[in-house]
């Protein structure tokens, strides 16, 4: 009898170890879970609105550069009858687009790593003839190129027909993982209008 | 035998003290989770906000008195306070020239604190800078 109740003690205490075991585990598991979870749906939340604010940012900057020459626009319409839109001075559109971009992105402390402005490109058409200024590189190394309308494309393939603007950024992010790096571009094209 | 049924008694309180455990910890988790996602859609909101005055601003050529309060006014709804515009071009600039969107401001992160134990949800102040650059298209 007395080996019995011993016998029944012990398998008690077997279940009730087992039991607490796997809340214990459960427990841990689910505090693991949330934790990985928590981090990722984080991490990809910031990603995702710095991904919106990289492209908002880029579009601003470009559409902040386009400043047209008003005084050779009035120039040429009282001359012609047809207006001609070209850049005030492409030299300050890109001085604009580097300083709106870089204002941008200021506050994105820790997102992005190596920033730097890839390609800025002016077009400027008039008549059949197109004048692209390439600015290329964080020194904006200056290039002048003619070509005809039909002929240039801009870098996202759209046929240049108007004056018109294309910027491009080049960034890395750091991969949520292992914390390595991983290069991302940006770029827009824009056409100046002005409006009667 | 007595002995016995207290001891299952004892298991069940247990695996109840374990899930009452489970529970704090998904709340504080649950906590987390909203405190971090409301600071990112809040900021997101200030940029946005920013991004739709400056706009106002191209056209305009300025910052003018109605848009600033007006602007303050979507800020503050977005938890921002202490806001200056200092820098800010308030005063209309030719078709061309440059125009500046300087917002600073304090903004309450809101976090959970962990202090001698006892976890408690509490704001921390950042201090938050937005500065945009743009030129006049009016």
């Amino acid at each position: 009898m007395r080996t019995i109740y011993k016998r029944m003690v012990s398998q008690v205490k077997e279940k009730r170890k087992a039991s607490g075991a796997i809340g214990y585990v459960f427990l841990f598991l689910v505090v693991l879970i949330l934790v990985i979870l928590t981090l990722y749906l984080a991490q990809v939340a910031k990603l995702m609105t710095h991904q919106h604010h990289v492209d908002d940012s880029l579009a601003d900057s470009v559409l902040a550069s386009l400043v047209a020459d008003d005084v050779y626009y009035f120039e040429t319409y009282e001359r012609t009858g047809t207006p001609v839109i070209r850049f005030k001075s492409t030299d300050d559109s890109y001085a604009i687009f580097n300083d709106s971009m870089s204002d941008s992105i200021a506050d994105t402390d820790g997102f992005y790593y190596n920033f730097s402005f890839d390609t800025f490109i002016c077009y400027e058409v008039e008549g059949t003839s197109i004048t692209f200024t390439t600015y290329s590189g964080d020194g904006g190394t200056k290039r002048v190129r003619i070509g005809s309308v039909g002929s240039v494309r801009a870098p996202t393939g759209e046929v240049v027909r108007e004056t018109s603007a294309y910027g491009k950024v080049r960034f890395d992010i750091e991969n949520i993982i292992d914390k390595s790096y991983i290069t991302k571009t940006k770029d827009i094209y824009c056409t100046l209008e002005i409006n009667n | 035998m007595n002995f016995i049924k207290k001891k299952k008694k004892a298991s069940i309180m247990e695996n109840m003290l374990v899930m009452l455990l489970e529970l704090i910890v998904v709340c504080a988790f649950l906590v987390i989770i909203f405190g971090a996602f409301s600071g990112i859609s809040d900021k997101w909101g200030m940029k946005q906000a920013a991004r739709e005055y400056m706009l106002i601003m191209e056209t305009e050529g300025y910052l003018n008195a109605t848009d600033q309060a007006a602007l303050r006014l979507e800020l503050e709804s977005y938890g921002l306070r202490n806001i200056s515009f200092s820098g800010t071009t308030t005063r209309e600039v030719e078709y061309g020239d440059r125009i500046y969107l300087c917002i600073s401001g304090t903004y309450d992160d809101n976090i959970l604190a962990f202090t001698g134990g006892i976890s408690k949800y509490t704001t921390h102040p950042s201090s938050i800078t937005i500065n945009r650059q743009s030129t006049a298209k009016q």
